[in-house]
């Protein structure tokens, strides 16, 4: 039961554990509010069959109902409301700690907002069913079983009469959530298809301004959600009359007891306590039916919320071992990989980066340059073929050992709402002060930074909105050398740069890149030209690979480039 | 309550009739389902006080007539309800459409597109959720125990005060709950720290992972995650003893009464009268509880819809702060550019153009030339008339640019963007669109021109290839190089070049000049180059620093002193010369 609700409800083991005794506190619960129905029944023993109990029985048996009513609705409120809040702590505990450990493809395939909503609004919604719905609906369920049991061992056709209209209310509820469920998919797909209409309007903001086309666009997003109310109000009808039928059916509940109870009451065959006492069971099993279906409808959405944050947990983990690594030559051995399974971005390819070498990747855009530094910082990992770093596949390091052999400084850098020492910090944890401003210095940071209000201890903003693109690069170079890591991978850095920070960059990376192994990508094809090694890629897979020297005479592909190059760099307007 | 109704009504007024159907229905529905348990009431009557059986069925019919009316009413209540949200939904994102259509360019800089979006979306659906039952659950909430206490006066006075008592006492122990408003206030803001501490988790994880930091921005996420449980759970236990004795009141009234009518009624003499009463204390009690419950939720609702309505409207100010004003000329007289004592700042307190002055002549073409920060986009953007400036007057053709209708200004300016960005259409569509009734044949001449003939060779579908399905890729340099056609096509008189430095591909870059080049003949041309050495031959280059012009003059001229130009120029050769790992540096 336990591990059935965590699975159904993406539960952490605590929460699975109150469930279940929040669960029987609502059945209990249920049972000890029948008691004044029943205490009821024994008062009209009384009052009406004259019966010649003593006053006092009645009084004690009052006083203990009420006592012992007060003490179980504490006990069910304790074990719903208090026990829920702990547990939405937990969960999100839990799924923040589980998004730490996804690998980092995840991040790049997902998009940020979603997994925050993820946390934030999925386990919201978990936690209100919780508190609201789940126990109720389980103790319900539960209750009912043993209810209509009694009740059947009472008078059969009074219970019947009961028993039928309920259960077929319950049947037609699920008929309808399935209906639904169908068509609602329709219209969430029409909904995302407005969603990227909307995005799309929002990023090419400039475009619709400058060719005249927000007439036509507002049309378009006019009719969209015009579609979209159509839609939406098709596939909530059929499930919603389908309730609707089931809500009327509920009433026969009245009309099958009245109309039998009081044919059997003529015919002498029940008593008339029976007879109030089915009426009273009708009227509050139709109640609680009513108020139960409210808490289905809650569970049924809470479906896609569980989903998501089983998604997470379930995500598949980057795994591998703690491994001493002594070598950092980096070796692709026949590597294929492709982003959907479908288009091959790289193709067979292998080639080797040497200890203390310089290696460049150079390519036409899209060639695939940039995937094989996504893989070999296991941003990805590659479909075919392995990537061997100290002889090792990458696939059986540990992330943990292997990242903290590698230094990437890549095109977007990711800056904290920290101070400025901090954010270079994060390169080395345990470094000293002195350490990180040397680090500072080395990547021609301290200039900018002696020149922020409190130095380094300017805080820079959320994601260091107030530094300029060059500043927020140099930064992430200073953390690369206070890093120190023996393998360094550099993607294009200098590309968005005016050619004072290009200068000032170039400079630091010399130093920086001094006795490692270096992978670079660079779009600026002279600055290469001295490395030891370049690797020309074309279509995914190695066209070449050699020195400058012999490639502008063996590889049509660089040569190309090269002489485009020339080109652009001779042109003026 | 009534506010959120007048709020509501204001953005679904064609479907105002909706709002008054929902309240007659749900009225009549709750009149109905009381009636039922006077139906009740009679029949018990009958049973009870005159043991007569003969009217039962009848009453058994009518009972269940009535109930099922008021279930019919309700249900259709509901209906028209839901037709009425999803309505207001709708209208909602119309409304959020129009706000876009016409929102500054600052709104835009200022806020993610993601964002917007989500906010858009999200509230929407919020409000429908809300309003949906809203409507029907409040009146139902508001009229049912009303007609109960008439009913239950009906039956008799003792009933009557006892159901009174009943519904004040409760209605006293749900306001001793109901700090729910303030709680809510407090919830959300937990909530919404809790929503930004996780997306800068979120966001900082890759270099979290890469550095192997132990998550530092964890510690602000466990607080906001701990804190928002202890403010839930501790409205949870102040609430604990004013909801449990609700319930017990409800759900014991019997064993409550009880021991009073042992002590107090004449057992004798009323005992059948008092039995018939007390059960239909029983029922309606019961009724009178479904009904309260309602309410507390009813709180939830209206805070829901507020909300979401006000957050919607907070988004639409937002982006009409700073809205573009336009006048009524469409000619223009020349296209002649002056800017005359502008400034300008996306923030109030922080100008990014400072006192700018210059003109640039008719059909000669200038570059714009600084370090990047220096305000080289903004000048560009404020030509196109993309933000309101702050101060002084910006003129084209010698008269304001805010005295020509937007469709003369869009029309005399193209503006090739740093990010350019294709609509996901075909790539013909994506040109064509830059003039209306523009020929296959002129479409097919810009596409040549801007050099797109060679990037839709590269697909099976050619220039129908569409633009974001699988397999297709265009680079940075190759959408700008679309961009270039659409501006061939639209011909204007001035064309601004914004280079894209970081999206140039060697592949692409020359491509992407002679693509501009063919663009520039015989117009007003103002360009961001990156690449220095292409501008030398522009008839004026601005450099700028700090949102200021410092140099202006041509190539030769400023490279005839020790001009700032030069020093670009310079720094600009040494950095296309480096080699990384290169001996001669260390």
């Amino acid at each position: 039961m336990k591990a059935f609700f965590k699975k159904s409800f993406a539960l952490t083991d605590q929460g699975a554990t109150d469930l279940v005794k929040s669960s029987l506190a609502t059945f209990v619960t249920f049972f000890m509010n029948m008691l004044p129905a029943m205490l009821l029944m024994l008062f009209f023993d009384k009052t009406l069959l004259l019966d010649e109990r003593s006053d006092m029985v009645y009084h004690l048996l009052s006083v203990g109902i009420v006592l012992v009513m007060y003490l179980t609705l504490s006990i069910e409120y304790s074990s719903l409301y208090n026990a829920t809040y702990k547990e939405s702590e937990n969960l999100r505990i839990d799924i923040a700690r589980n998004i730490r450990d996804l690998p980092l493809s995840y991040f790049s395939k997902h998009d940020l907002t979603d997994l925050a909503q993820t946390i934030m609004a999925d386990v919201a919604t978990l936690e209100h069913a919780l508190s609201h719905a789940i126990a109720k609906l389980i103790g319900f369920v539960g209750f009912f079983v043993v209810i209509s049991a009694m009740l059947l061992t009472g008078n059969t056709t009074l219970a019947l009469c009961v028993l039928c209209p309920t259960l077929t209310y319950f049947l037609l509820l699920l008929l309808s959530k399935r209906v639904q469920t169908r068509s609602f998919n329709k219209y969430y797909q029409k909904l995302r298809k407005n969603s990227d209409s909307f995005q799309e309007a929002i990023e090419l903001q400039m475009e619709i301004q400058s060719f005249g086309m927000s007439g036509y666009i507002k049309k378009k997003l006019y009719r969209e959600v015009e579609e979209s109310e159509k839609i939406h109000i098709k596939s909530e009808f059929v499930g919603a009359t389908i309730a609707g039928l089931a809500g009327l059916i509920l009433y026969l509940t009245h009309i099958l007891v009245i109309v039998a109870g009081a044919g059997l009451l003529a015919k002498g065959e029940i008593h008339i306590l029976y007879f109030l006492g089915y009426l009273l069971a009708g009227f509050k099993i139709k109640e609680g039916s009513e108020a139960i279906s409210f808490n289905m409808v809650e569970i049924f959405y809470v479906g896609s919320a569980v989903k998501r944050i089983n998604e997470i947990r379930n995500a598949k983990r980057q795994e591998g071992e703690d491994t001493e690594l002594t070598n950092f030559d980096i070796e692709l051995k026949n590597v294929s990989f492709s982003y959907d399974d479908n288009t091959d971005v790289l193709e067979d390819m292998s080639f080797v980066a040497k200890q203390n070498e310089v290696t460049a990747l150079v390519g036409k855009s899209g060639c695939g340059k940039t995937s094989v530094l996504r893989l070999v910082s296991r941003l990805y990992d590659a479909t075919g073929g392995e990537i061997l770093v100290s002889n090792e596949d990458i696939k059986n390091i540990s992330t943990r050992t292997l990242f903290d052999k590698i230094s990437i400084v890549f095109q977007d850098v990711t800056l904290f709402d920290t101070s400025v020492m901090e954010n270079i910090r994060i390169g080395k944890p345990n470094a000293t002060d002195e350490e990180v401003k040397k680090a500072a210095r080395l990547a021609n940071c301290e200039e900018f930074i002696q020149k922020l209000e409190n130095g380094y201890h300017t805080l820079i903003g959320e994601n260091g909105a107030n530094l300029s693109g060059g500043e927020r690069q140099r930064l992430s170079i200073a953390r690369a050398f206070l890093k120190d890591a023996p393998i360094i991978l550099l993607d294009e850095i200098v590309a968005a740069l005016d050619v004072e920070n290009e200068k000032k960059i170039q400079e630091s990376l010399n130093k920086l890149t001094k006795n490692k192994t270096v992978l670079i990508i660079s779009h600026r094809l002279k600055s290469i030209q001295n490395v030891n090694k370049i690797v020309v890629i074309d279509n995914g897979k190695v066209e070449s690979e050699g020195k400058h020297g012999d490639l502008i005479k063996k590889s049509k592909v660089y040569k190309d480039l090269i002489d485009k190059t020339a080109l652009a760099e001779s042109f003026v307007y | 309550m009534i506010n959120v109704y007048k709020k509501l009504l204001s953005y679904a007024k064609e479907k105002q009739h909706f709002l008054f159907m929902t309240i007659v229905f749900s009225v009549l529905a709750a009149f109905l389902q009381v009636s039922g348990f006077y139906y009740l009431f009679r029949l018990l009557e009958h049973i009870i006080l005159l043991d007569e059986m003969s009217n039962v069925k009848r009453y058994a019919l009518m009972i269940a007539g009535v109930l099922a009316g008021g279930g019919i009413l309700y249900f259709l209540s509901l209906i028209v309800s839901h037709l009425f949200a999803f309505r207001i939904e709708t209208n909602l994102r119309k409304y959020g459409i129009d706000g876009l259509i016409r929102a500054s360019f600052k709104f835009f800089d200022v806020n993610s597109s993601g964002r917007i979006r989500k906010l858009i979306d999200d509230n929407a659906a919020q409000t429908h959720m809300a309003v949906a039952h809203l409507i029907p659950d409040n009146t139902g909430a508001l009229i049912t125990p009303v007609l109960v206490l008439i009913l239950g006066f009906f039956i008799s006075l003792r009933v009557g005060m006892v159901l009174l008592v009943l519904t004040m006492v409760s209605l006293l122990l749900l306001k001793l709950m109901m700090g729910e408003r303030q709680f809510m206030k407090t919830y959300q803001a937990s909530l919404e720290k809790l929503s930004s501490e996780t997306v800068e988790y979120i966001r900082g994880m890759q270099v979290v992972k890469i550095f192997g930091v132990d998550v530092k921005s964890f510690k602000a996420l466990h607080t906001a995650i701990k804190e928002y449980a202890y403010n839930a759970l501790n409205y949870s236990l102040s609430s604990k003893r004013p909801y449990v004795l609700f319930q017990e009141m409800f759900f014991a009234i019997v064993a409550l009464l009880i021991p009073f009518i042992l002590l107090f009624a004449d057992l004798g003499s009323d005992a059948r009268r008092l039995s018939l009463e007390l059960i239909m204390v029983f029922f309606l009690s019961g009724v009178l509880f479904t009904y309260i419950m309602k309410v507390m939720y009813l709180s939830m609702y209206v805070f829901q819809a507020q909300d979401a309505v006000s957050k919607l409207e907070r988004l639409y100010e937002e982006m009409q702060e700073d809205v573009l004003r336009f006048g009524g000329r469409t000619e223009f007289k020349h296209y002649a550019i002056e800017f005359d004592h502008v400034s300008f700042g996306y923030k109030k307190d922080s100008m990014i153009l400072d006192d700018v002055s210059f003109t640039l002549e008719e059909n000669r073409s200038y570059a714009l030339v600084g370090p990047s920060g220096s305000g080289k986009t903004t000048i560009a953007k404020l030509i196109s008339g993309f933000y309101t400036i702050n101060d002084g007057e910006i003129r084209i053709g010698g008269e304001p640019i805010t005295s020509y209708t937007k469709e003369a200004l869009t029309g005399a300016i193209s503006f090739v963007f740093q990010n350019s960005k294709l609509f996901k259409t075909t790539i013909y569509e994506n040109i064509a669109l830059a003039k209306k009734d523009a020929s296959r044949e002129e479409v097919f001449q810009a596409m040549r021109l801007a050099g797109v003939d060679d990037i839709v060779s590269k697909f099976k579908d050619g220039e129908n290839t569409i633009i974001g399905s699988k397999g297709v890729y265009l680079s940075g340099g190759e959408k700008q190089r679309v961009a270039i056609a659409r501006a061939i096509l639209k011909d204007a008189k001035i064309v601004i070049f914004d280079e894209a430095s970081a999206a140039i591909d060697p592949d692409n870059e020359h491509e992407l000049q002679k693509a501009f080049s063919n663009l520039m003949k015989e117009k007003t041309v103002i360009m961001i180059a990156h690449r220095l050495s292409t501008i030398r031959n522009v008839d004026e280059i601005l450099v700028m620093e700090n949102g200021k012009i410092i140099e202006r003059g041509s190539d030769k001229e400023l490279m005839g002193f020790d001009s700032k130009y030069k020093r670009f120029q310079e720094t600009y050769k040494i950095a296309n010369d480096w080699r990384v790992a290169d001996e001669s540096v260390f």
